[in-house]
């Protein structure tokens, strides 16, 4: 359930700042709990964190700049999306990578057990027409 | 025998696989991984200007941060996992000399402080724990709302925080602390920065002599 709408009240100038609270809030991970954002979580941290974003929403932050101040505090962990670099990239490519790997298996896989098939095939055709000739 | 050999070979790769995944996952259900809180180190605290739980006419600021190694404990009255910390603090003090109120190691030349800093608590029972339970700190900063506890990159408490002659956080430790864990890898880390705060200064001299000659 989304806590948000239950104990605090938040009241924004304009539907634009909410909108950025809302996304903001469901992107940054509560670094305490298990799998949840500081949209989802009652837990210390992530109320604390929840009005820290919105004071800076309030305050005209944008939306770079609230990420910034999160990450510069709590790590790129903090995010649900981490960031692409080298400490990253296996996260990000890794995937990416047994996926060709596993097309690759795959095709050779398939390749070779037709290339038996043709081959076992054309066998008994050549035996055959041994056979006729005979 | 072939057919068993030939089976036994397609069965290799997968098995040692999974053997490596198995390994890989009990590593990280066993061991606690401080890696993460690591990536937010190595950077400057803001300025700050912060009552003091044993006065609240007491204030202390970034400049109290400086020219010192300050070992910076977080706590609160209603953190049940802090007295562990708390008590390991307090015998720690005596048997290392701290002194009030400039904390001294006997075998050090220069000054390590110890700092509380107490987390979401309110002020009457922040102060009531001190007088109770005794007081490590050469001072415990209040924060009651944690902003400054969020400036820091706490998460959970108790944490104890290091922090350099430059007022720059560099290590931090998330869990209680017992009398091995405080020899084995707090004490060696402030000596480490003392030693490097030493090393700067000669450094410095130097350039300033060599400068003027």
């Amino acid at each position: 359930m989304d806590q948000l709408n239950q104990n605090h009240i938040y009241h924004f100038s304009n539907p634009k700042q909410e909108l950025m609270f809302l996304k903001l809030t469901h992107s940054i991970r509560c670094a305490v709990c298990q799998n949840q954002s500081i949209a989802d979580s009652e837990a210390g941290l992530a109320v604390d964190l929840r009005n820290e974003v919105y004071q800076q929403v309030r305050s005209n932050k944008t939306e770079t700049e609230v990420l910034a101040f999160m990450t510069e505090r709590y790590g790129d962990s903090i995010l649900y999306q981490p960031p692409f670099h080298m400490g990253t990239a296996v996260l990000w490519l890794g995937p990416l990578f047994l996926m060709f790997l596993g097309i690759w298996v795959f095709t050779k896989h398939v390749n070779l057990k037709s290339e038996t098939k043709t081959k076992t095939k054309s066998k008994t055709i050549s035996q055959k027409n041994e056979a006729k000739i005979n | 025998m072939k057919d068993r050999k030939k089976i036994a070979a397609k069965w290799l790769v997968p098995l040692c696989l999974l053997g490596i995944l198995v390994l890989f996952l009990f590593q990280s259900l066993c061991f606690k991984s401080q890696d993460d809180l690591l990536t937010t180190l190595d950077r400057k605290l803001p300025a700050f200007k912060i009552i003091t739980v044993e006065d609240p006419k007491v204030f202390l600021t970034e400049s109290d941060f400086q020219n010192r190694v300050s070992v910076v404990n977080v706590w609160a009255s209603w953190c049940q996992n802090c007295s562990q910390t708390h008590d390991e603090l307090m015998q720690l003090v005596s048997a290392l000399s701290f002194q009030h109120p400039d904390l001294q190691y006997a075998d050090m030349q220069s000054n390590v402080q110890m700092i509380g800093l107490n987390f979401h608590d309110t002020y009457e029972d922040a102060n009531q724990f001190l007088k109770e339970h005794g007081s490590p700190y050469q001072h415990s900063l209040f924060d009651g709302e944690g902003r400054f506890a969020m400036d820091c990159g706490v998460t959970r408490i108790p944490e104890l925080l290091i922090i350099d002659h430059q007022g720059i956080l560099r290590y931090r430790y998330s869990g209680s602390i017992n009398k091995s864990l405080w020899y084995n890898q707090i004490k060696p880390r402030i000596e480490a920065l003392q030693t490097e705060h030493v090393q700067k200064l000669e450094q410095s001299s130097k350039a300033a002599k060599q400068q003027s000659s």
